[in-house]
């Protein structure tokens, strides 16, 4: 017998009944389109994380101080310590504050200041969408000058055409907009990366009302670099603070394989769930298939009268299991697809559907059909055909 | 005479294993069937015709002795070869016809056709071929629930003849059949029997083994008789007849 007729034989016992073949393959749908939905809402929510985690800044290492540990940056720090270590592009301190902008009657009180030298745009990753990041000469002369982030300039009632000139109010300090930053992207963060004001770190003293810089911050030449750059900086900030955990030096990768090995974990997790849930659609497609043998027990006796081999029998029990499970995982991945876009919806999240997932998904109950489907397969075709056909 | 049987069964014997009590169900069975005879074997029930039927029909393997079909011998095949004998070599005819309702009238027939393989227009053809034999041509494409059970035996004997057989086996062909329809399955087997069809049959109906050429009687799981029907009944009379008496 070829298979394309044991294929037609199956289908036609699934079409001959065919509330039961869908609630036979329910649990094999559920099964599937829980996990299409919930990796598409994974994926989705990992994509933003890592998306965000990239807008950084490429290549960038952080040093933050331990103060409670007696470890204190100076901002010359970031110069001296970028000459001591090997391949790094550039290097700034970075001040950090909350503070007050105003612009007329309009202000912004929650705005996080920022002091840096002239080459954090590009180690940050950020891009200027009007006037222009203030300069080395405007660090060096700690120059009133202030670079705005998008929140910040809307707040006070400014557009990118307006804002280049205005003087605006940071705290009691008055400054100059030179420049505003493009959008920073959105944030998994509580904080609005965009509701920042950007000025040289020298004048940082007196509008952060900080004298230390919060941390230092290095621009790897290339991310391969990033590890051993890290290494050489512990062993330099060793050196500067002796006690162990003053100094935290952390590089952007360190933080993606964080994340990748957070999702690593929510990966098994999501593959236990799917294959608990496969198992039982497994497990109710077996049930019935072993029910349906049993029914059936005078059909397979005078197929195998007639001349049907073990295998001819075995392959058509085995095709109906994988039938069922396979169309059942088909529309699983539609089922999976809808939800996901749904649940994206409704709660306004990020949803990747891969393709792989959906391949991954089906293949899933294909192969449930054909683990579950073979013991009932096999046991119609060990039927003896004379107590069968003797069965009523 | 230069043709020898269709079925040779030389020294027979099956026991079933009943708990751990052996029970003999054929004690030494001899039978020779020529091509052409119409046979029918006779017997109380638990006399051990049903058992020889099986065997003749290789559903079963003897525990002992030696069976020769159309010069094969099938005393000692497996599972599987034994399934390729009965699908090329012999056509089964039920009591309770065993078709499958899901399928048409042509399906049904076609069934041991797939089992053999080849291809689909061929496999077709016979079908329909077989079908027009027992006059059903015009019910191709009918269910079984759509036909009558005169109707549905026809459909079996078709189903058994599309393969062209070496022999008929019919176990009770005529058991859920009214007279009437009875009548007109043994006239077709009567005819094809004319045709040159070995066919061996199981009865225990004194009227239906009139019919063959033959009536062997098995009692205890021995021959016990094995006799030329003197006066054969022919039922295409017979039906002539119940017509005649419906008209």
């Amino acid at each position: 017998m070829n298979p394309l007729q044991a294929l037609a034989m199956a289908a036609g016992a699934i079409r001959g009944n065919v509330m039961r073949s869908f609630l036979t393959a329910l649990g094999v749908i559920i099964g599937v389109a829980t996990v299409i939905a919930v990796v598409a809402l994974g994926q989705g929510s990992r994509q933003a994380i890592t998306q965000d985690i990239q807008g950084l800044g490429s290549n960038l290492i952080t040093a933050s101080a331990n103060e409670r540990e007696g470890a204190r940056f100076t901002a010359d720090m970031a110069a001296t310590v970028a000459g001591e270590a090997p391949d790094i592009l550039a290097a700034t301190p970075e001040f950090t504050g909350n503070v007050t902008v105003s612009y007329g009657t309009q202000s912004d009180s929650s705005t996080s200041v920022i002091g840096v030298n002239q080459d954090w745009p590009s180690m940050r990753g950020a891009h200027i969408a009007a006037g222009s990041f203030f300069t080395a000469a405007d660090v060096s002369s700690a120059a009133d000058v202030v670079v705005l982030g998008q929140t910040v300039m809307q707040n006070l009632g400014l557009n990118e055409a307006d804002a280049i000139g205005q003087v605006v109010t940071v705290d009691t300090q008055p400054a100059t907009v030179v420049g505003v930053l493009a959008s920073l992207g959105s944030s998994a963060g509580p904080q609005d990366p965009n509701e920042i004001a950007v000025v040289p770190y020298t004048t940082a003293e007196q509008v952060a009302q900080t004298v230390y810089p919060s941390a230092l911050l290095f621009q790897a030449k290339a991310s391969k670099d990033a590890t051993l750059i890290v290494g050489t900086l512990n062993m330099i900030f060793q050196s500067m603070f002796p006690r162990s955990n003053s100094v935290f030096v952390t590089s952007q990768d360190q933080l993606l394989s964080t994340l990748s090995s957070a999702s690593r974990t929510e990966s098994v997790t999501l593959g236990g769930i799917a294959a608990i849930s496969l198992l039982v659609g497994g497990i109710g497609i077996m049930n019935i298939m072993l029910v349906s043998v049993t029914e059936r027990t005078r059909e397979i006796g005078l197929r195998k009268a007639i001349g049907a081999k073990r295998g001819a029998v075995l392959l058509q029990f085995l095709l109906e299991a994988v039938l069922l499970a396979g169309a059942g995982g088909l529309l699983g991945v539609g089922a999976g697809v809808a939800g996901a876009h749904l649940l994206g919806k409704y709660l306004k999240t990020t949803v990747l559907i891969t393709t792989s997932s959906a391949v991954i998904g089906f293949s899933f109950a294909v192969a449930v059909g054909l683990i579950f489907g073979y013991w009932p397969a096999a046991s119609a075709s060990r039927l003896d055909p004379i107590v069968a056909l003797r069965r009523d | 005479m230069g043709v020898g049987p269709v079925i040779e069964l030389r020294g027979i014997v099956k026991t079933y294993q009943i708990g751990s009590i052996p029970v003999t169900a054929l004690a030494g069975i001899d039978l020779q069937v020529f091509p052409g005879e119409m046979a029918a074997i006779m017997g109380p029930s638990g006399s051990g015709k049903s058992t020889l039927m099986n065997l003749l029909g290789c559903l079963d393997r003897p525990t002992a002795g030696e069976f020769v079909l159309a010069g094969r011998r099938v005393a000692r095949l497996g599972d599987d070869q034994l399934a390729e004998v009965r699908n090329r070599m012999i056509g089964f005819v039920f009591q309770n016809y065993n078709l499958l309702p899901r399928l048409t009238a042509l399906q049904n027939v076609e069934l041991p056709l797939v089992y053999r393989g080849g291809s689909g227009r061929r496999r077709r053809a016979a079908a329909v071929e077989a079908l027009e034999r027992v006059g059903l041509q015009g019910r191709l494409h009918h269910r079984p629930s759509q036909l009558s059970g005169g109707q549905q035996q026809r459909v079996a004997v078709a189903r058994a003849l599309a393969g062209r057989p070496q022999v008929l086996l019919a176990d009770e062909p005529t058991g859920n059949l009214d007279t009437r329809s009875g009548t007109e399955v043994m006239a077709l087997l009567q005819e094809l029997n004319a045709g040159g069809m070995t066919v061996v049959l199981v009865t225990h109906d004194p009227r239906i083994a009139e019919h063959c050429t033959r009536v062997v009687r098995v009692l205890d799981g021995r021959i016990v008789g094995d006799e030329p029907v003197a006066d054969r009944r022919m039922a295409a009379a017979g039906r002539a007849a119940v017509e005649g008496e419906g008209a």
